[in-house]
């Protein structure tokens, strides 16, 4: 872990190495032959068994999938509609004279569901909560999704045959690791960026994936040399049998767990971008333009900068758990604080 | 030692030029910074003639590209495209103010990183070990430009509520901060919070690192030796622990800076702070590639003598590492 070359893109992944090392259980032969019953039990069931032990990673999974439903169906869940604005039929106007003033700047209340009050034209912040998280949990998991797919195949592939390709993804990292990355990503959003989330999650993608194929391309390094791998080469398997059948599986442990932390990372990313307002812009919902949004009077109006913060805290903090329990089910070496 | 040195600094100056190419084809493909004089009813057409003959405009852009390498390096970055205005003296001015609170920041996160780590270390699941664990997982969690506005908005509300002014929420100095020493007690008034913000995130990476690397430390065999012939406790994490698992501190900082420049980008433009990082992101808003340009070629070169002082500096300091 002393290796001077860690990596420094990604945000909160101390302790992400370069060398990995799968353990293969073995214990199903062991306790056969003690004559001790001992359910047989998959690497998966091991690794689940491993995961529900971490309590904190369980809970953030719980919260996870709660807020993720309520994403997945805000029409259902949010009170009122993104940009409802409660006075723009002029019968409500004639019918209460006030409601221009009862509807705006309102602090959290129970009062009609503003339970994260309403903004300076009245619109629900809790449906704009729901609706902006909605489009930044979208954002995060395509990035993961975009970038662990082409960080695997690149990694995999300079791993396993270095040459032109490790040599062309060393030099592009190179590239990316002299700039600063917050810099980099607001020239890329700044000029390739509309505004529109699709367009933002490409360009986060771009620059994620590098991380991530490096990572790859340490295990491949390492486990080209297996004699398993020798054996599966001198049964005559093709290159590309060996890399899906022999090599992937054996990575699915890292592979996962550095997704699930683009996740978070993505989420903070694509916040401080929006917040920047280089990244998502209105009419598109999204947490970090919501914060942007009730900046102007944000010290005065407090819970519009408050609530889409706290969202994005939560998500960050519980994806960062679940990852946690995730390398401790999957990658047990690499557990670095002793328990 | 010397030659890997040279080495380094030669293939780092062959980046540099990679990168400085494909940054300023990127914004000056993409962006067109006339776009608002054609807009400008009183703009004639000749005076935008004049600017696009001016930088250049009407050549190709790898001719552009040699325009901007020439009046980097003999004209000190040259001047900015629309008020010709020299883009040094500007950045000389950004970079002293940004320098004061990144300094600041990163010198108190060390300090009570090292603080946090070692005694979450030697305590283990004491309740100071818990206290900093979760603080360090809210801290990595928690978006700097949110806290900052957080900040801004709890000081503002004990104004309202109670009418205590405890810090200023904006700029680097009060309109009249005086000189001498009022100057910079006016103008460390006016950092505090910025600097409370910046640091939060390295806090929490780092005492993160340095328990785990403590930790590692202290479970290793010499240490038991050290133990075993009767070196007392205090001796065997200071001398002993202490000082190898600082070692690894060293990589990790450095290759922090990119990200503490990140943060200063975001902590200037909350607090509305005269630094690099807002000077940075103002130029982005007028597409000028000439700023744009200097601020990413001065944080790059910074970035590549912290990592290749920080290689150095690990060999120093371990000397089992070799560096050929």
């Amino acid at each position: 872990m002393s290796s001077p070359g860690a990596d420094g893109t990604i945000v909160g992944s101390i302790g992400l190495e370069a060398e990995y090392a799968i353990a293969q259980p073995d214990h199903l032969e062991l306790t056969y032959e003690s004559g001790v019953e001992v359910k047989a039990r998959s690497q998966w069931a091991y690794a689940r068994m491993r995961f529900f032990r971490h309590k904190l990673a369980v809970v953030s999974l719980l919260i996870l999938v709660l807020l993720g439903v309520i994403a997945l169906f805000p029409g259902f869940f949010a009170p009122y509609g993104y940009d409802e604005i409660p006075f723009t039929d002029p019968v409500k106007i004639i019918e209460n004279p006030n409601i221009v003033t009862e509807s705006i700047n309102q602090p959290p209340t129970l009062k009609e569901w503003h339970l994260f009050g309403t903004d300076q034209l009245g619109r629900d912040s809790l449906s704009r909560v729901i609706y902006g998280m909605r489009t930044s949990l979208w954002v995060a998991l395509f990035v993961a999704i975009v970038s662990t797919a082409i960080g695997t195949t690149v990694g995999a592939l300079a791993g396993y045959y270095g040459g032109v390709i490790d040599n062309l993804l060393m030099r592009f990292t190179d590239l990316v690791l002299v700039l600063p990355f917050l810099a980099v990503l607001l020239t890329l959003a700044a000029f390739f960026g509309t505004g529109d989330p699709k367009r933002v999650a490409l360009i986060l993608a771009f620059l994620f994936w590098t991380a991530i194929a490096r990572i790859i391309r340490g295990v491949f390094l390492s486990l080209r040399e297996k004699e398993y791998v020798e054996a599966a080469k001198a049964a005559g398997a093709s290159d590309l049998r060996i890399i899906l059948r022999h090599m992937l599986p054996n990575t699915v442990g890292p592979i996962i767990v550095n997704a699930t932390l683009v996740v978070a990372a993505a989420i903070l990313t694509e916040a401080a971008l929006s917040f920047l307002g280089f990244g998502i812009q209105p009419p598109h919902p999204a947490l970090g333009a919501l914060i942007n949004d009730g900046q102007g009077e944000g010290t005065r109006l407090w819970w519009l900068v408050t609530f889409p913060g706290l969202a994005i805290v939560l998500i960050a903090l519980a994806v960062n758990f679940v990852g946690d329990g995730l390398r401790d089910a999957l990658d047990p070496t690499q557990r670095r604080i002793r328990a | 030692m010397l030659s890997y040195i040279t080495r380094r600094l030669h293939y780092s100056l062959v980046v540099l030029i990679a990168a400085s190419f494909i940054t300023f084809a990127g914004v000056s493909w993409a962006s067109d910074p006339l776009a608002p004089l054609y807009t400008t009813p009183n703009v004639s057409r000749h005076s935008i003639e004049v600017v696009q003959k001016r930088k250049h405009l009407d050549q190709p852009i790898v001719k552009q590209y040699w325009y901007w390498v020439k009046d980097a390096t003999t004209n000190k970055f040259g001047t900015t495209l629309l008020t010709n205005k020299p883009i040094l003296p500007d950045l000389w001015r950004v970079m002293k103010n940004t320098l004061q609170l990144v300094v600041a920041a990163e010198a108190i996160a060390i300090t009570l990183a090292i603080i946090i780590g070692v005694i979450s270390a030697i305590r283990q699941y004491s309740f100071i070990d818990y206290a900093g664990t979760t603080f360090s997982f809210l801290g990595l969690a928690t978006p700097v430009f949110w806290l900052a506005l957080m900040v801004q908005v709890a000081v503002v509300q004990i104004y309202g509520h109670t009418g205590h002014k405890l810090f200023p929420v904006a700029n680097l100095n009060s309109v009249d901060p005086g000189s001498g020493i009022h100057f910079w007690l006016d103008r460390a008034h006016h950092l505090v919070l910025p600097v409370m913000v910046l640091m939060v995130l390295n806090i929490a990476g780092y005492s993160r690192f340095l328990r785990a690397s403590m930790l590692e430390v202290i479970n290793s065999d010499y240490v038991r030796t050290a133990r075993a012939k009767g070196v007392i406790e205090r001796r065997v994490t200071m001398k002993h622990a202490f000082r190898n698992a600082m070692i690894p501190l060293v990589t990790v900082i450095a290759l922090g800076f990119g990200g503490l420049i990140g943060g200063a980008i975001i902590t200037e433009t909350v607090f509305s702070l005269d630094g690099m990082g807002l000077y940075f992101i103002n130029a982005l808003g007028t597409g000028d590639p000439y700023p744009i340009m200097a601020f990413l070629l001065i944080t790059a070169t910074a970035i590549i003598v912290f990592n290749l002082v920080a290689d150095i500096l690990y060999g120093v300091l371990d000397p089992r590492v070799r560096y050929e």
